[in-house]
């Protein structure tokens, strides 16, 4: 029995010392990449300009753009999905302004912007710090693509800053030459042409590597068609370039300052041809919401303003007055019938606001289906040609040049008559707006904003510009404030 | 250690005896009776005999059986100890096993533990085994936040100690530390529940013990007499139904011609005046369509059986749950328990099984925020939810309200959406006790908690074509996840007895390793109907131009800990208790420069009755316990993180430390009058260096999105109360009650930021949570807007002139007031903004649980009451419903006097409030519920024979009732309600708004409503 007791004690013991193997506490995070890994290997670096590539895609294509467009009364929806419906009503004939509060909902436009700006900013700005130093090249096999990466680095910044510029009024400038950023000051007293400088700065430095070097850049960077060239991204830098100076202005009188004849050199060196990113669906990295929610079944319509620069006897703003249907568009205007879809009913809650009203959907987009897959004009050669024309307006007055960029568009998709250069200046501009305002839907995110701030057409109480966010603001310590200004 | 085994064979001799039972005289079978100090026993027979050998004359036994005071008798040389057992009126003689070095006499406890017996819970038994917890317990927390079928409630236990993490307590069944919850846990099985509540008691947990622990231990053969099966079978069936719904607007505004019906995608003009007065032709309240009373059952088998070295117990169970949703198959769950010991060599080696597995089948139903039960309410209630699709001709037409894409028929969606949970468990526990000597055993076990989730959610191809619905094509979302927790203990236990003075010393290793691995896939294009494999979708599309993606998804973990702990106990003469405990816990989730943490416990108590004899009062204990316990960071806190492509999530912490709860605790134990049983704790935590995910400034914050800090403390205060009483007990009448109160207030006491925002939100962005925290404010401050009501909220730039009450007695505009555009106005700041302030607070002022037994002869009546005092409710469901096509009742104009009517634009603009926070929708979320009633008619042995019914034991007939009945001030489904954990994946771990607290984020965001069920049960012991 003993033998037996000691066995069993045994048995218990030796289960025990088995069992009691020290403990391995270091484990690795299998979900997630850490600084070593992703930017302390060259190799690692065109993945992470890819994601910045993505991240400035959302910040041109996200929900926040169709808030924008309905602010502009490009587009109408009563939804207040990205506070849509709020930021578009007009109650007592004044808008409603921006609700800068850290806790708003549905605060889209006023957050994202910031938030994808300052994200695809960091990716580029990191790797930008690892190049300065000579040493450090990337490889890609046995090329050496140091400089396509700082090149793309710089035309980042170049965009996200342009972007920055022109929507907010303030901005940390936070480059590669800044060493710790948490250090930085609030910028109070800046002006947002320093801004518009400093992105400026950016793509010339950018665009100065694309000529000098001939490389493709991966399809994947940004999902075009086909691989972009050094000399396609000197030509999209350049049309951006022009884009930021011409829709920098936040009034008529500033608009009237605007640098037409830096637009001009910029534009003049433009894409001609339409710069694509396909959409590959929900829920994936490249989905265009901007258009989804702008043109969708039930979501978003074509606002009364632009269906009334179709038909001058139409109202520019829908009728408050119960009407649901103000009839088809009268115009010799082809594009009413091969991009625009007139529906009789309405879609809007009458509930939330006549002002939603619209008998009008945009369908030009419509062949790549609800779920928005497929080759999207991203920025369409057209515009490139409406910035020249404005620019050649601005500078040197109208002329047979500057309306057959018009017509480019004005003729032959609208099979209009065609414009002769003989027009004076403020017939040619309102036919070049008139032209931006239908060919340009749904392109870039604050086309539409910009047109209309700085022709002073916002209607009472909208904002002219985006003040730092709220929640932003409470993590920098600085008093909240918000457009249009708390009086 | 060998060599103490062979000491203890000397002056061996039997006791064999008779216990009865004081109150009636009968023998009682299947008392335990146990050598003091080890696990060798016996159990009396079927006639109440036993025969036993111990070591020594000076050897005690310790006799115990539910519901009699235990009692402990020295052998002294006698071979026969006859014993007349006293019925335990105090239940202070009972002995717990948690938290303390060994099992120990509550008598003799120096903290405060909590426990449930089997008589408790089998009244009614809880559909899982936290609801048995319900009003039962001083301190104990349990919230119903999603009533949908198998949804496990979540419990807290006293105050918060975590704002970023759960504050889930750690569960442990049968010695397997659980990782799962406790809804696939069959309360039929349990046997005793014991809850240690604060990090005074829970310090022997250690860093997992920060939110207390839950023992739950099942039932086994070992109560049965030598030679006894038991065989029980229990049947219960019954029903369940929605209590209340919330009230649908019955009234509309919109223009319609004489002479036509309305129709939404026709009519698209409001009435000038804007009031909904224009009552409804067709009405239909969708609530009554899609809450369909559900059925419910339960049918569990019981068999136990125990011979002279073995015992054993199995079990099934398999129950039933509808619930309360049309179309819906509800929750399906089978368990299986087996449970068996076996003791060799006279008893000192003891070798012990647990084994457990169970399926639940969850038929889902989506909640919360654009789900079925959003648009439930939202939808204008003139349409026929049951109308064919003009498509197909299938039943429940999608669209009911054109002008909003967003929301179809939920019927439509339940319908044609399947979701479908498989969670499978298994929990083992082996482990092996060797007693070398009547004063030292060494245990070694071995622990495991299997679970194997899986969801299919399918949406086939016949999906009508719903705008912006890629479904439309079909889709097939796929989700599996493995959780493997594995754990090995060893623990030596030694007790001695030096004259007056009882020592007890215990030594622990505690080894953990968690495993969780999960998978997901979304897929579109169903080509062929019926066919939802991944291999059987395309990914391109019938236009060339699209393709569907498939989207996968991932996340795992691994977290491994070591543990040292010892605790020390020693009494002086029953009398003066000490209890001294420390414990160094190893974690991974520990940052890399502090893997290691200490944690600590001394504690003592004063029987003072055992010095001093007072008049009617049997015993009276003080006691006294300061000790830490803590919370691990949840997994990914601790790493600097990226996402893949590139985009920067979190800054890494290699200093991140474990939270810790600093808890002292006083108490009282008093029983008196031989029929009370008081207990009295007043407790204070401080909870310091809490894990909290700190935002950044995207801007000058590198990209990063959140750092991960220990940044805050927070001090609480509970006080609790329990009394028990056996109000009277005459002949075969007895009545007892139980009533349970606590009063817990938390405050922060310092936070490294200048604020968090937490929990949930109508939009869930990041840092825009409900509740606001600051260094001073007391968690569970909701924060928000405020509507003007009173002058002195005007600021100096608004012009009072141009202010009037209105007849709701909200300050509006006077060029408003009687138009279309009157609606109330928040208040602003000194600076213009809205102002943002406290607007409510979801810690209630006190709880109150109460229960009650009054039985005769075999008639018993046993009850429930659950009173929750104060405590408010976010009612964003209400929120959300004034926007939506204005369906809330309290929008209906009709029948309101025409001085109160108020135009659509007066809720939808003004109240509404752009769906941010506001002071209108919080609402006082007090509750009185009869949370379990039961009447039933036991049939006993004796009653059987004179039937001449030999085979039967007893025999229980009993109607039983859950969430019978609430009263409260609540204006919707139920104020139990929250968005916390249960919302969020375990994996999001990247914000505060991840784990969250049930009873703190008091939210009512379109959650599943609580349920009460109706059932008859039949029990039968053999």
């Amino acid at each position: 029995m003993k033998t037996k007791n000691k066995l069993s004690a045994c048995f218990v013991l030796s289960l025990v010392f088995t069992m009691m193997a020290c403990a391995d506490l270091e484990v690795e995070n299998p979900n997630n990449p850490d600084f070593n890994q992703v930017l302390g290997d060259n190799n690692q670096l065109p993945g992470v300009v890819s994601g910045a590539w993505n991240t400035w895609y959302y910040l041109e294509s996200g929900p926040g753009a169709m808030t924008l467009a309905a602010i502009a009364d490009q587009l109408a929806g009563s939804m207040n999905n990205f506070n849509v419906n709020l930021y578009s009503s007009e109650p007592g004939g004044v808008r409603n302004g921006i609700n800068n509060s850290p806790t708003a909902a549905n605060n889209e436009v006023v957050n994202d912007g910031w938030d994808n700006a300052y994200s695809s900013i960091a990716g580029a700005r990191d790797i930008l710090r690892i190049i300065s130093d000579p040493e450090e090249r990337i490889l890609s096999g046995s090329t050496d693509i140091t400089e396509m990466v700082r090149a793309n680095c710089l035309m980042l910044l170049g965009l996200n800053y342009g972007y920055l510029a022109n929507l907010y009024d303030r901005t940390f400038m936070i480059d590669e030459t800044i060493e710790d950023p948490t250090l930085m000051e609030f910028p109070l007293d800046q002006n947002y042409n320093e801004v518009l400088e400093f992105a400026l700065s950016k793509l010339d430095a950018a665009i100065a590597i694309f000529n000098a070097s001939t490389f493709s850049i991966p399809g994947g960077w940004l999902n075009t068609p086909n691989a972009l060239t050094s000399a396609q991204l000197a030509a999209i830098a350049n049309s951006y370039a022009a884009r930021f100076i011409a829709l920098n202005a936040r009034t008529a009188a500033e608009n009237a300052g605007t640098d037409w004849a830096r637009v001009k050199s910029y534009a003049q060196k433009g894409i001609t041809e339409d710069f694509i990113i396909v959409g590959t669906g929900f829920d994936t990295p490249w989905v265009h919401q901007y258009t989804i929610f702008g043109t969708l079944t039930g979501w978003g319509r074509v606002d009364q303003r632009i269906v009334s620069l179709f038909d001058p006897s139409q109202p520019s703003s829908y009728p408050l007055d119960g009407t649901t249907d103000l009839g088809p568009a009268n115009t010799d205007d082809e594009r009413i019938n091969t991009d625009f879809e007139y529906i009789a009913t309405q879609w809007a809650n009458p509930e939330r606001g006549y002002w939603h009203f619209s008998n009008y959907r945009y369908k030009r987009l419509d062949p790549n289906g609800s779920s928005y897959t497929g080759p999207h004009p991203f920025m369409r050669k057209a515009e490139n040609d409406l910035m020249l024309a404005e620019a050649i307006i601005m500078t040197t007055g109208p002329d047979a040049t500057a309306a057959g960029l018009i017509n480019n568009t004005r003729v032959d998709r609208g099979q209009l008559a065609a414009l002769t250069g003989s027009e004076s200046k403020n017939v040619m501009l309102n036919h070049l707006f008139y032209e931006r305002d239908i060919e340009l839907l749904l392109t870039g995110s604050t086309i539409s904003f910009g047109d209309i701030r700085r022709r002073d057409m916002m209607k009472p109480g909208s904002p002219l510009q985006m003040p730092v966010p709220g929640k932003e603001l409470e993590l920098l310590n600085q008093p909240i404030y918000t457009f249009p200004p708390a009086e | 250690m060998l060599l103490l085994c062979s000491q203890s064979q000397a002056q061996e001799l039997t006791v064999s005896g008779l216990v009865t039972s004081a109150e009636d005289g009968l023998p009682l079978p299947g008392v335990n009776v146990v050598l003091k100090g080890t696990t060798q026993g016996t159990t009396t027979d079927v006639d109440g005999k036993y025969s036993l050998s111990v070591p020594s004359s000076e050897s005690t036994l310790v006799y115990s059986f539910i519901g009699l005071a235990t009692t402990e008798i020295i052998v002294g040389g006698r071979t026969i100890i006859d014993l007349q057992m006293e019925s335990d009126v105090t239940q202070l003689s009972e002995i717990v096993v948690t938290g303390v070095g060994d099992a120990t006499s509550t008598k003799k406890l120096t903290i405060s533990v909590g426990k449930i017996n089997e008589n408790l819970i089998e009244q009614v038994p809880a559909l899982n085994a936290a609801s048995a917890l319900q009003a039962k317990m001083a301190g104990v927390r349990v919230t119903s936040a999603g009533g949908g079928p198998g949804s496990s409630p979540d419990i807290r236990l006293r105050s918060a100690t975590s704002i970023a993490g759960s504050q889930a307590p750690l569960i442990i069944i049968d010695g397997v530390i659980s990782e799962s919850g406790l809804s696939s846990i069959n309360s039929n099985d349990i046997e005793t529940i014991e809850v240690v509540k604060g990090a005074a008691s829970s310090s022997l947990y250690g860093s997992r013990a920060g939110n207390g622990v839950i023992n739950i231990i099942t039932k086994r053969g070992s109560n049965l007499a030598i030679g006894q099966t038991e065989v029980v079978v229990r049947n219960e069936y019954g029903f369940s139904e929605l209590p209340r719904t919330i009230p649908i607007n019955t009234s509309h505004n919109r223009f319609v011609p004489d002479g036509q019906t309305l129709d939404y995608s026709v009519h698209s003009t409001v009435t000038t005046d804007q009031i909904m007065d224009e009552k409804f032709t067709t009405f239909n309240n969708y609530q009554e369509d899609l809450f369909d009373p559900g059925s419910f059952y339960t049918n569990y088998i019981r068999v136990a059986n125990r011979t002279e070295n073995t015992n054993f117990s199995v079990s099934i169970e398999n129950q039933q749950q509808d619930g309360v949703v049309f179309l819906s198959d509800g929750y399906a769950r089978r368990t299986a328990r087996l449970n068996a010991d076996h003791y060799a060599f006279k008893g000192k080696l003891m070798v012990s099984a647990s084994a457990y597995f169970s399926q639940a089948n969850e038929d889902v139903i989506p909640t919360g925020d654009g789900s079925v039960l959003f648009d439930l309410v939202k939808l204008p209630p003139n349409q026929d939810v049951f109308a064919v699709n003009t498509e197909d001709g299938s039943p429940y037409k999608w669209q009911l309200n054109p002008s909003d894409p967003t929301a179809i028929n939920p019927l439509y969606a339940i319908a044609n959406r399947d979701i479908r949970d498989v969670t499978k468990r298994s929990m083992v526990n082996l482990g092996a006790t060797y007693s070398f000597t009547d004063w030292l055993k060494l245990e070694a076990a071995y622990g495991r908690d299997d679970e194997n989730y899986s969801r299919k959610d399918i949406i086939d191809n016949t999906w009508l074509p719903i705008p912006g619905s890629i479904e439309t094509t079909g889709q097939v979302g796929r989700e599996t996840a493995t959780t493997v927790g594995e754990t090995f203990r060893v623990n030596l236990f030694g007790s001695r007895t030096f004259g007056d003075f009882s020592t007890g010393l215990r030594l622990s290793y505690l080894k953990e390793d968690y495993e969780f691995d999960e998978w997901g896939f979304t897929g579109n294009n169903i080509t062929f109907p019926g066919l939802f494999d991944p291999d059987a979708l395309q990914q391109a599309g019938p236009d060339s131009n699209i393709d569907y993606p498939f989207v996968l998804a991932g996340y795992a973990e691994t977290r491994r800990a070591e543990n040292y702990f010892a605790v020390f106990n020693a009494d002086y003469q029953d009398k003066y208790l000490i209890d001294a405990l420390i414990r160094r816990d190893g974690s991974s989730l520990f940052g890399e420069n502090e893997r290691y943490a200490t944690f600590y416990r001394l504690s003592g108590a004063w029987r003072i009755s055992e010095d001093f004899s007072i008049n009617n009062v049997e015993e009276l204990k003080l006691r006294a316990a300061y000790g830490t316990a803590g919370n691990r960071p949840p997994f990914l806190a601790q790493y600097e993180r990226f996402t893949v492509n590139g985009g920067y999530l979190q800054t890494g912490n290699k200093d991140l430390k474990r939270e810790i709860s600093k808890e002292l605790e006083f108490g009282l134990n008093a029983s008196f009058l031989d029929r009370f049983n008081l207990e009295i704790n007043y407790a204070v935590a401080n909870t310091e260096d809490l894990i909290l995910s700190l935002l950044l400034p995207r801007s000058i914050g590198g990209g990063f999105e959140a750092k991960v800090e220990n940044a805050g403390s927070m001090r609480s205060e509970v006080f609790e109360v329990s009394l028990n009483a056996d109000l009277v007990t005459k002949g075969s009448f007895k009545w007892n009650a139980g009533v349970v109160f606590d009063r817990i207030r938390s405050k922060m006491t310092q936070l490294n930021a200048s604020f968090i925002r937490m929990g949930p939100n109508p939009n869930s962005d990041r840092g825009q949570g409900l509740f606001y925290i600051t260094e001073d404010n007391v968690y569970g401050e909701m924060w928000g807007n405020v509507f003007l009501k009173d002058f002195s909220q005007l600021q100096p730039e608004q012009n009072p002139d141009n202010y009037v009450h209105n007849s709701d007695g909200f300050l509006v505009l006077k060029s408003t007031i009687g138009t279309v555009n009157e609606a109330p106005i928040t208040a602003l700041n000194e600076t213009g903004q809205p102002l943002y302030t406290k607007i409510g607070d979801s810690n209630p002022d006190f709880n109150v649980g109460f229960n009650t037994m009054v039985s005769w002869k075999g008639l018993s009546l046993y009850g429930v009451l659950d009173w929750k005092e104060g405590g408010d409710v976010y009612n964003q469901t209400k929120q959300w419903m004034y926007f939506n096509a204005g369906t809330h009742g309290d929008q209906d104009m009709s029948g309101v006097p025409q001085e109160k009517k108020k135009p659509s634009g007066y809720y939808q603009n003004g109240l509404y409030n752009a769906n941010n926070g506001v002071d209108y929708f919080v609402e006082d979320g007090s509750w009185l519920k009869l949370r379990e009633l039961a009447l039933s008619y036991t049939l006993n042995r004796s009653t059987l024979s004179n039937m001449g019914i030999d085979f039967i034991r007893e025999i229980r007939i009993g109607v039983l009732g859950r969430n019978l009945f609430m009263l409260t001030p609540y204006t919707g489904y139920d104020p139990e309600v929250a968005r916390g954990s249960s919302e969020t994946s375990a994996s999001a771990t990247s914000s505060n708004d991840a784990g969250g607290d049930a009873s703190i984020f008091a939210y009512d965001g379109f959650n599943y409503p609580n349920f009460r069920t109706y059932t008859g049960s039949l029990t039968i012991t053999f």
